[in-house]
């Protein structure tokens, strides 16, 4: 069955034990303010463009079947995104990597064989693989094949959810993932919906779910100043009764996604303040008193 | 001893005293001139300036004309160490020797090599183009070895003066060379002895708090071995001043594992309470700050770990003592090589990569099961030899007191490439210096042009190994290596000088250069000319004449070609792998003119850089002059498929076939190796690679934005260190254009 991809990062520390490869799946119910994929958000395939990079070489303009891309009287090459019907030949003519297009479909096995490649890394460092998005779940029975296959094989599988899904889709991946990488962005419904667009009543069900069902879970938390760190204390209260976290992460919030946004000619909502690390600090402390392991 | 409560063992006017006792730190320093420097003027009663001693040499060098080498070179030695201003002072437990800018190059080894060279006329011209030209760089590696520490810690200097007169005494009938070779040694170990004397006299005539152990301790070492900690390495430095600045032999790793060597000492001395494990403490800062304050500009190594044959000793104890003086010091220089195996202390290994991840890039790690099949199968030596080999200098392995391997040249796979286009004639000399392989414009298939590839590659490494051999068979004539004879006993046995001929292995190698460029050129004649058909080989001929000006369009699509090294593009492996396996498959096992064989390996040493700036715009889009790629790393920028498909094709090389040396060159990005995780990812990579017969590898941990900055603001960063190759430099040491390449490497990781 074939899935519905952007990105496959190899050599990934931070998704889970070990060396790893993250399997990125477009498309996802969340909008959060500080998103830092943008172009993982829609499951439509979307074509990013950086204007300022472009040498105006024109390969692109040349492989265009609607005249999306076009040089302009000066000789500048412009995109016209209402024209693009995002084949892809132009990023494949592209040798700036100015042009990138993001989302294609590929078939479980394809990805296999890409995930297998690394496999003596996974043994060595008791790594393994991780999907992640996106939300990866919005594409269930995708990932339920490919974790599968996955689990045949003895390797150690994460999927990283924000957890807005129903119980049938978790149900779905649960015998075949080791490792839920499960994201907390607000305690509150009103901030989490501020947050992402969302209520989190689906996301805390879930999460007690899983506990429930005793999978293995990381807590994700991004810290973000002025949207959600006053949340912390009502996450640390609510996490310290299940017992199957294994630890939590926080997440300091970062803004390097600009770049991105206006590529895809997406509104920017990246907020500004990056947390500090006294903040930082202080948000540690504050879910060590409930008795959570912060992995660092 | 004196009571300092720093971990490293050592108070701060002390380590001051020692950081300017070979230059001052606070004035203009060029390491590449470090033997023109002082740091202190000592008492001129002691003995000679620099002049003093030059004119002095060249009078003694008019006596000896017509004398045996070896017997005018220790009659040299003598007279230096005889005459050496010296000092011992309260800040320091290792003497300080005034003399030591190499005086017998100046006065005897250079004439001699002159001779030498000019009897060769022809020899000499091929060098001479050669290097002109960057098609290799050939000389005649006179110094590169490492000495049999075993027999030097057993024997001491009385004991291997001893062994020598033995084996004197026994061969009765010797030729005029033989007597010659004994009684230069014997010169030379006895002028040690004196020289030992005298500064114990200096020392009881200037008492302090370290005087009366020092002066005890000469005394100890010139009447027997060494006999504690402290000794063994007063042993280390002597035999290192005296080999490295006046026999001018490079001392090129300090131990046969330094932690090795003084195990047994330094377990010795806290079972007995000579010394407490503090005070070792304190004596190997002493020791390792000699060698960071002397600054030379490619490292002093010494390796640690590695398991012996038997698999019984377990000194890790000593090893992260060592270690943990190192990290506390927070030095550059010494460089250490790591020794690991599947039952290496898994503490070691980790504090290692720590250490390398806050920014101690001084580290190679150099993996058992790789080094032990590469050296069994490439040029026959036993399990045993090959486990206990020496890592010496860089990274190169050679076998613990048998072998002596000269560098004969580092060849430039790139530049014979370039010579297919133009027919063999080099563009920066003007000279005809490759083969005549036809008009490349005239070749019709690719595997026509892959033909004059190999016959122009074939044609330059014959004419280096000749040229070698003419050359390489007078190197005791130039340099006899007197100290280090005395260290070897099949050397004694025979009469021979042990670095020209008298090792069991006396080898000699060729290290590959621009590997990456090379492969990913020859790809993209494939691709670009022959597959995808967007340009004819005459179209590409004038491209890269015009050095890619004008042909911008065709630069971007070489660039982007997809058959690139290191992306995880199997047919990119697949040629990688084949040219690399032929060039070791011609190369290794052939004879070489001091009676052993060729090996091969991956040079350790800048010429990626050099070498780039002399070679010609090449088909994968380089232009004239920029780095060409550096060991078996791929060419910047096209590790597409990131660190774990690098790693892949690495191995798929496999490196076993480079029995000199092999080293994978690996930055991370310090995000991707923060925290546990991170120095967990770091393991298993490390485990990967030692599973895989991975050999030498080093890792930097710096992002680009961290290397910009630097360049900027260089007292920010004085004591950034990074490794180039082999090397470890200081950031500030570093050209503009070497900080700009090692910046585009930084990028292309996402940083």
């Amino acid at each position: 069955m074939r899935g519905y991809v952007f990105d496959i990062k190899h050599f990934a520390v931070h998704d889970g034990p070990g060396i790893r490869t993250t399997v990125f799946l477009k498309g996802c119910p969340l909008k959060c303010v500080w998103c830092h994929n943008p172009e993982s958000i829609s499951t439509q395939t979307q074509l990013g463009f950086i204007q300022h990079k472009c040498t105006n070489c024109g390969r692109c303009v040349a492989v265009c079947p609607t005249g999306a891309q076009y040089m302009d009287n000066d000789g500048v090459h412009r995109f016209d995104r209402s024209k693009c019907i995002t084949c892809g030949k132009c990023s494949q003519a592209c040798y700036g990597k100015v042009l990138t297009l993001y989302g294609r479909y590929a078939d479980s096995d394809e990805i296999f064989a890409e995930l297998m490649e690394d496999v003596d890394f996974y043994e060595s460092s008791g790594g393994g693989v991780t999907l992640s998005g996106g939300e990866c779940l919005l594409q269930a029975e995708f990932c339920a094949e490919l974790l599968e296959k996955l689990h045949s094989r003895g390797i150690h599988t994460a999927v990283d959810t924000c957890g807005a899904v129903s119980k049938k889709t978790l149900e779905m991946v649960i015998p075949y993932t080791d490792l839920f990488l499960y994201d907390m962005k607000a305690f509150d419904e009103d901030v989490h919906k501020k947050c992402t667009g969302v209520s989190n009543k689906l996301i805390l069900e879930n999460l007690r779910f899983l506990n429930e069902a005793g999978k293995n879970i990381e807590i994700r938390i991004p810290c973000v100043p002025g949207w959600n760190m006053d949340q912390l204390e009502k996450i640390g209260k609510f996490l310290c009764d299940f017992d199957h976290i294994v630890g939590v992460r926080l997440l300091p919030y970062h803004n390097f996604a600009g770049t991105k946004y206006t590529s895809l000619d997406m509104i920017n909502t990246l907020p500004e303040n990056l947390p500090t690390d006294k903040e930082m600090a202080l948000a540690t402390d504050t879910l060590e008193t409930f008795g959570l392991k912060i992995l660092h | 001893m004196e009571s300092i409560h720093n971990r490293a063992g050592i108070s701060s006017i002390d380590r001051d005293y020692i950081e300017n006792k070979y230059h001052r730190q606070d004035q203009p320093f060029n390491p590449y001139d470090r033997l023109n420097y002082h740091g202190y003027e000592y008492d001129p009663s002691t003995g000679l300036n620099d002049q003093q001693m030059q004119e002095g040499l060249e009078a003694l060098y008019n006596q000896t004309i017509g004398m045996d080498h070896a017997l005018a070179k220790a009659k040299g030695f003598a007279y230096v160490l005889d005459h050496a201003r010296i000092d011992i002072s309260p800040h320091d437990y290792f003497f300080g020797f005034y003399n030591w800018a190499r005086p017998l190059g100046k006065t005897f080894i250079n004439k001699w090599n002159r001779e030498v060279f000019d009897t060769m006329p022809e020899v000499t011209r091929v060098m001479q183009e050669y290097n002109a030209s960057g098609t290799a760089e050939l000389w005649l590696d006179t110094e590169h070895v490492v000495p049999y520490w075993v027999d030097i810690m057993q024997l001491g200097f009385p004991g291997l003066l001893e062994r020598t007169r033995r084996y004197h005494a026994e061969n009765t009938s010797l030729t005029e060379t033989q007597e010659a070779f004994y009684s230069s040694i014997e010169i030379e170990y006895e002028a040690i002895l004196r020289l030992l004397e005298r500064l114990a006299e200096f020392a009881d005539a200037h008492p302090g708090e370290k005087s009366e152990l020092i002066a005890d301790s000469l005394r100890n070492i010139k009447n027997g071995p060494p006999q504690n900690t402290y000794e063994a390495l007063l042993v280390m430095y002597t035999y290192h001043v005296c080999a490295e600045y006046v026999d001018q032999f490079q001392v090129r790793s300090l131990g046969n594992g330094l932690d090795r060597s003084l195990y047994q000492f330094y377990k010795n001395d806290l079972a007995s309470g000579r010394f407490t494990q503090e005070d070792i403490r304190s004596f190997l800062s002493y020791f390792m700050l000699q060698y960071s304050s002397v600054g030379n500009y490619w490292g002093q190594p010494f390796y640690l770990c590695g398991t012996d044959f038997d698999e019984t000793t377990d000194i890790s104890e000593l090893t992260l003592l060592i270690l943990d003086v190192y990290d506390s010091l927070d030095l550059y220089n010494p460089k250490i090589q790591v020794k690991i195996d599947y039952n290496t202390n898994r503490a070691i290994t980790r504090r290692v990569l720590d250490m390398i991840r806050r920014g101690h890039s001084s580290f190679v790690f150099c993996c058992i099961p790789g080094i032990t099949k590469s050296l069994m199968s490439c040029y026959g030596v036993t399990e045993e030899e090959a486990r206990n080999c020496d890592i010496s200098g860089c990274n190169e392995m050679h076998i613990r007191g048998k072998e002596a391997c000269m560098i004969s040249a580092l060849p430039n796979a790139a530049k014979a490439l370039t010579y297919v286009f133009t027919n063999g004639i080099d563009t920066v000399t003007g000279k005809q210096i490759g083969l005549q392989t036809g008009d490349v414009a005239e070749f019709h298939t690719f595997d026509e042009f892959y033909e004059a590839f190999l016959t122009q590659f074939r044609y330059i490494l014959d004419t280096i190994m000749d040229t070698a051999r003419a050359y390489e068979k007078y190197v005791s004539v130039i340099n006899p290596s007197i100290m280090l004879s005395a260290t070897v006993e099949r050397s004694l046995q025979q009469a021979v000088d042990a670095y020209g001929f008298g090792l069991k292995y006396p080898t000699s190698s060729l290290l590959l250069c621009s590997f990456a460029t090379t492969v990913d050129s020859i790809l993209a004649v494939k691709e670009l000319v022959f597959e995808k058909k967007l340009t004819t080989l005459s179209q590409l001929q004038i491209a890269l004449q015009h050095n890619w000006e004008g042909y911008e369009d065709l630069r971007a699509a070489a660039l982007n070609a997809e058959q690139k090294y290191g992306s995880g593009n199997s047919t990119a492996d697949l040629y990688a792998a084949a040219f690399y396996r032929w060039f070791s498959t011609y190369v290794t096992g052939q004879k070489n003119s001091r009676g052993s064989v060729y090996k091969v390996g991956v040079p350790s040493t800048r010429h990626f850089i050099t070498q780039g700036m002399q070679t010609e715009a090449t088909p994968d889009g380089r232009k004239m002059g920029e780095e060409c790629s550096k060991n078996v790393a791929p060419v910047i920028g096209m590790e597409r498929g990131g660190v774990t498909a690098m790693m892949r094709s690495a191995l798929n090389l496999q490196p076993w076939l480079f029995s000199e040396a092999y080293v994978l060159d690996m930055m991370l990005h310090p995000s991707a190796v923060s925290g546990e995780e991170g120095l967990d990812a770091m393991m298993g990579l490390m485990d990967m690679y030692m599973k895989n017969d991975g050999i030498s590898i080093q890792f930097n941990v710096f992002s680009a934005d961290m290397l910009r900055d630097a360049q900027l603001h260089p007292d920010k960063y004085k004591n950034l260190q990074v490794r180039v190759s082999g090397w470890s430099v200081l950031w500030n040491s570093m050209s503009h254009e070497e900080q700009d390449a090692y910046i585009k490497r930084a990028e292309s990781i996402g940083g």
